[in-house]
């Protein structure tokens, strides 16, 4: 809703939607179970009336995937609102130019989870006789916002445009949970949770929660164009958020920015514009979680004092007093043209990045600390790369058009300056980010060390398998094959990348399709670490690839072998068209197409997605890494008309 | 209507005013934010109950004694009376129980990285509550005799955790301080030298705080450290002084044996497994106990650990168990067929709650008693494809009919049998014909209803020790505290067959499917790998 008043001088804007969602959220771990689940086993068994009637194997790491889709209820609903409120004066009257802006926002949410699993499902339900839960959550966010604008020429061809403002945003979430199991029925589903057994017993979960996070913002900008040939922009930006350590909530941000028309100075043949420009620019990332800085008291189940049970309080983390903003330091030189009566354009364009107290969940040693990981702020990386894009009209006729788009990107890749703060010495090097896989927990995947890019994966170079055992290069010659003789067998972050995308239309007919390449990329195939193991043949179904180590009989060492060079080419998708040559009354245009999406991946990577990882669970120190939640994309066709009226 | 316009003018010009002044009043720069579900530190510790409460905190962390996710693995897995073996596609984890059993274990070990964790969680809890408590003195909000008795009793506690420590990683760091620590505690200077040390230290800390430790040994100190506890602790101590330190302390054991016996607060429980029944808090035996809990403190499911899937029927179990660790055929023999404490395994054919026979439709083809689940004392193998149904089951501690996933035994750490043992071993060392040896081990004997010995020789208290205290997590040190040689294959009904592979000390010596260890470094278990990357200063324990 708008609303003008005083003349046009000030507009009142008012804005109100609401949005309901119901969800059917599924069980990702059917996934993981179909892969090791024996594929010749029948899904029904009906004298297995312990499982409603599904085959199951007696083992633990094995359920029926149909089973677990069928005889579960995963649902949420949800509902949002949103409302914003803005208010605008133009002082043009009094002062030309000027103007100010108000703008309230409000955003609010609640959201349902139901979860039922009966006392016949042998994932969850079994051992529990029948699992409800209920989860409800609830978010409160606003943002009050307060911008002043002005805008002059002077000088004839000077324009500048300078902005200034203020800027408050709260975020509230709460939620309440309840969950509870041992039903006498299965008929009540998560609908009535007070007959779940586990609540008279004490073995039923209530919770609930709430936190609240807030920032604040002041900023300035200014823009100065002279005669459209000289461009200049600078901006600072003073930002605080609740999250950081009481002295370390601020942060100020400037940046500045500045171009050159080369064309309006000197005439270049065949060129239309060209458009040369530098800038440099401090931006901030806040901390990943509420109250990181904060010593917090959180339950701590019970302890027995005179033979009660009385609950016990400690600390739920390690606090960080002295957590502060991470800072990305950016540089970034580039020119833009157009040439040959625009028929060609284009961007070059360099940067280089350098990231300072990155905000990292660190393993910190124990003791002192209570717990093994902190939020800190820690090391310092620098990153640099070209890119290139070229749009290119071949043929711009009646009846023949042909558009061509290429994009080439070059990555140096991410460098590691530094690793350790005042705070913590962690040493030039350190190994980071487990594997995960039953036994190998704790093997480390990820090599980092000064001046050295992150990414590098670390491992034993694999010769082969002789006798049943591993075989690893002995790196260091000293006969024995141990940890010393780990290397760098990878790198997860790529070299260079393309984008090649075009399209055609010939009289009636239209074509356009989309490739891309990405290079010098390693994974880590935890797929395989997981699925590729000879002495589970007898009861899961494994990886075919295991016939390659079929003769192993040791227990799974990591190593090069589960790690695969990623590189791939994709198409991502075509289209063809036919527009008909149809005039009628009601229909104005009408046209129909087959599309096809991810239609081939060209590619020696074994696992389900040879992209690039470029965290690992947040943790951008540890791109490189395919975790088991990965599943084949799909590929989709899809046959469409599209009418115009 | 000029009038009329600019009157509206001016009504919008107030409300447009109005909206401005508002946003701008709400905004401030404050960014303190409340925390609702959490409490800061300055919102607690306000009165007696609640520092009670806090000191919970630092007991909890012993909370892995009774299941497989730390010390106890480290304590009975790689010993001669747990194992558990590769059961085809289930237990394999990466090899990770194979090494465990085989003594080949890295500084990349789960378990070995979660007892350090958790062990020094406990240190870093109790340095916490210390330096809280002394503070809360200073600005007067707690009284100092509750302080003093509160401080005394986790500086026990502490040392406990250190002992912990001393015996499975030897050269630790000590840290006392909470607020000043170091960021990077550093390790003492060498081996044996630190792990000296680190003795000393403990009984400093224990002879200093036993006085002023409650001497109450009923439920107002059950699952607490009391006076009593703190002698158990320094009789421990001792006992092992000579694999700690070199030096022997025989008679530091007697005398904080005697302690105990002559208060008499404590007893042999008449019947063995009275001791280990759900809700056993009113044992006489228990000294020192984790007080599980299936609703309050949960984490002892040793049931699940061991029993396999089907039994969850034999006791009505509301979770289905993992058919894991059991005990090896040797030590099954090492009991005589009278010996009630043989009652503790489960073996031979399985029954549900009604006295139906359990139908096993996964055992593997070949298995010697088919789809029928029967338990044998033999494991076939190790790995990779020992039997479904291979290897006598642990059924110590009672399952209660009906149990959810954790049980309500308490866990005996300390109990009154091991003082007896302890002072009979001690004794006997001194004087190998001594006769109270011979009776203390004779009454604990006695009550498993096995006739009494004649003479002692370290073969016959070893084996004995393994028969009472079994996953009690006594064997490992046990075994590196007698030396090598000792053991033998064996026959039903304690008929000792031709010995194994001798070693430097019993835990070195072969047996089934572990051969001899080439070095006693395995002895103490590697610093974790994290925690060496974590911390530059801490050097890896020798050999690894």
């Amino acid at each position: 809703m708008t609303q003008y008043a005083l003349n046009h001088h000030a507009v009142f804007r008012f804005h109100l939607s609401t949005r309901s969602v119901n969800r059917q959220l599924g069980f990702p771990e059917a996934f993981r179970y179909a892969v090791n689940m024996n594929p010749t086993a029948p899904v029904m068994d009906p004298n297995n009336t312990l499982y409603g009637g599904y085959f199951q194997q007696n083992l633990t790491r094995a359920y029926n995937p149909v089973s677990i889709i069928d005889q579960n209820i995963n649902t949420s609903k949800g509902l949002n609102l949103s409302g914003d409120l803005s208010g605008e004066y133009d002082f043009s009257n009094y002062i030309p130019g000027l103007s100010i802006n108000a703008l309230y926002s409000h955003r609010q949410g609640l959201t349902n989870n139901n979860y039922f699993s009966p006392s016949t499902a042998k994932i969850n339900g079994f051992n529990h006789h029948g699992w409800a839960s209920k989860h409800n959550s609830n978010y409160v966010n606003w943002l009050a916002q307060t911008t002043l604008h002005y805008q002059r020429t002077v000088f004839k061809n000077l324009n500048f445009n300078i902005l200034g403002g203020y800027s408050y945003q709260d975020f509230v979430n709460s939620s309440t949970s309840v969950a509870g199991g041992n039903f006498l029925s299965n008929d009540f589903s998560f609908n009535n949770l007070s007959a779940a057994r586990d609540f008279n017993n004490g073995l039923g979960i209530i919770g609930s929660y709430k936190a609240e996070h807030k920032l604040i913002a002041y900023f300035g900008r200014i823009n100065l164009n002279f005669l459209d040939t000289y461009y200049l922009m600078a901006s600072i930006r003073r930002e605080g958020s609740s999250r950081f350590g009481k002295n370390e909530r601020w942060g100020n941000f400037p940046a500045i920015s500045g171009g050159i028309e080369v064309t309006r100075l000197v005439s270049i043949p065949y060129v239309n514009s060209l458009k040369v420009r530098a800038g440099y620019g401090i931006t901030g990332q806040d901390a990943p979680g509420d109250y990181l800085s904060e010593s917090l008291l959180g339950p701590h189940g019970y302890f027995l004092v005179n033979g009660q049970y009385i609950p016990s309080y400690g600390p739920t983390s390690n606090a960080n007093p002295n957590l502060k903003w991470e800072t990305k330091y950016g540089l970034d030189i580039g020119l833009d043209f157009r040439m040959f009566h625009n028929k060609l354009s284009g961007s070059f364009d360099y940067y280089h990045n350098t990231t300072k107290d990155l905000i990292y969940n660190a393993t910190v040693p124990v003791p002192p600390n209570l717990s093994s990981h902190e939020w800190i702020n820690v090391g310092k990386l620098a990153s640099a790369g070209f890119e290139a894009n070229i749009t290119a009209y071949i043929i711009r006729k009646q009846n023949f058009f042909w558009q061509s788009n290429a994009t080439f990107s070059l990555y140096k890749r991410t460098r590691l300056v530094s690793l350790s703060n005042k705070q913590f010495d962690f040493g030039k090097t350190q190994n980071i980010d487990v594997l995960g896989v039953p036994g190998m927990v704790n093997v480390l995947l990820i090599h980092l060390a000064e001046g050295q890019p992150i990414g590098q994966i670390w491992g034993p170079v694999y010769e082969g398998i002789k006798n049943g055992k591993w075989v690893f290069k002995d790196l260091n010659g000293d006969g024995k094959i141990n940890q010393k003789d780990d290397t760098v067998i990878g790198n997860g972050l790529p070299k260079w990348s393309f984008g090649f995308s075009n399209t055609i239309r010939y009289k009636n007919w239209n074509f356009s399709f989309n490739v891309v390449g990405v290079f010098g990329h390693d994974l880590v195939n935890t797929y395989r670490a997981f699925y590729q193991d000879p002495t589970e043949i007898a009861g899961y179904n494994v990886l075919e690839s295991t016939l390659q180590i079929e003769q192993l009989t040791e227990a799974h060492k990591f190593s090069s072998f589960f790690v695969e060079n990623a590189s791939y080419v994709r198409l991502n998708n075509a289209t063809l068209g036919y527009t008909l040559p149809i005039k009628h009354i009601l229909v104005s245009q009408a046209e129909v197409y087959l599309s096809g999406r991810n239609l081939f991946t060209i590619t020696r990577y074994t696992g389900a997605d040879p992209s690039v990882r470029y965290s690992d669970g947040g943790n951008l120190l540890a791109p490189g890494i395919d975790r088991r939640n990965t599943w084949f994309s799909a590929r989709m066709f899809t046959l469409g008309l599209n009418l115009t009226f | 209507m000029k009038n009329h316009i600019e009157h509206k003018n001016r009504i919008w010009f107030l409300l447009l005013s109005a909206f401005l002044v508002a946003v701008t009043f709400t905004s401030c720069n404050k960014l303190d934010v409340k925390t609702y579900s959490q409490l800061t530190p300055n919102k607690f510790y306000k009165n007696p109950e609640q520092f009670v409460s806090a000191m919970g905190v630092a007991y909890r962390d012993l909370v892995n004694f009774g299941n497989h996710k730390g010390i106890f693995m480290l304590q009975e897995v790689g010993t001669d009376e747990a194992v558990i073996p590769q059961r085809g596609p289930d237990w394999y984890h990466g090899g990770e129980w194979i090494r465990f059993h085989q003594h080949t274990w890295d500084d990349r070990e789960d378990r070995i990285r979660t007892t350090w964790n958790t062990m020094f969680a406990g240190i870093s809890n109790t340095n916490r509550l210390i330096y809280q408590f002394n503070n809360l003195v200073k600005k007067g909000s707690m009284n100092a005799g509750t302080a003093t008795t509160y401080i005394a009793e986790l500086k026990v506690l502490r040392a406990f955790y250190y002992y912990l420590l001393l015996d499975t990683f030897g050269n630790v760091p000590i840290v006392t301080q909470f607020a000043n620590a170091s960021k990077a505690p550093a390790n003492n200077t060498d081996f044996q030298a630190g792990r000296d040390s680190l003795f000393n230290f403990i009984e400093r800390q224990v002879k200093d705080n036993i006085e002023k430790l409650s001497s109450a040994a009923d439920q107002s100190t059950f699952g607490r450290m009391n006076r009593w506890a703190a002698h158990f602790l320094l009789a421990k101590l001792y006992l092992n002084a000579k694999v700690y330190t070199g030096t022997p302390r025989w008679q530091d054991v007697v005398a904080q044996s005697d302690s105990i016996i002559n208060a008499g607060k404590y007893n042999l429980a008449p019947a063995f497994f009275s001791v280990f029944k759900t809700f056993n808090q009113n044992s006489p035996e228990i000294i020192f106990a984790i007080p599980y809990n299936a609703v309050f403190f949960q984490g002892f499911f040793i049931d699940r650990v061991t029993l396999a899937n089907l039994n969850q029927f034999t006791f009505n179990l509301t979770v289905n168990p993992w058919n894991g660790m059991a005990t090896l055929e040797n030590f099954y023999y090492s009991f005589l067929n009278t010996d009630v404490r043989k009652k503790g395994f489960m073996v031979g054919y399985q029954y549900d709650s009604k006295g139906n026979h359990l139908i096993d439709a996964s055992t593997f083809p070949g298995e010697p008693h088919g789809d029928t689940l029967y338990f044998t004392p033999e494991i076939n193998e190790l790995y990779p494809k020992a039997w479904r149904e291979a290897g006598a089951r642990f059924h110590k501690f009672e399952y209660a009919m009906g149990a959810t996933a954790n049980l309500s035994n308490a866990f005996p750490v300390f109990r009154y049998a091991d003082v007896l043992m302890m002072k009979a071993e001690a004794l006997w060392r001194m004087n190998p014909g001594s006769a109270e040896a011979l009776q203390l081990i004779n009454r604990i004997r006695a009550r498993a209803g096995t006739p009494g010995f004649t003479s002692l020789s370290a073969y016959k208290l070893l084996s004995e020790r393994g028969r009472e205290f079994y996953t009690e997590l006594w064997r490992r040190q046990d075994l590196i505290r007698f030396r090598g040689g000792l053991h033998y294959h064996m026959g039903p009904n304690d008929v000792k067959g031709a010995p194994y592979a001798a070693g430097a000390t019993a835990f070195n010596d072969a047996w089934w499917a572990k051969p001899v260890d080439p070095n006693t470094h395995v002895n103490v278990y590697p610093i974790p790998y994290a925690q060496l990357q974590a911390n530059p200063n801490l050097h890896q324990n020798p050999g690894y």
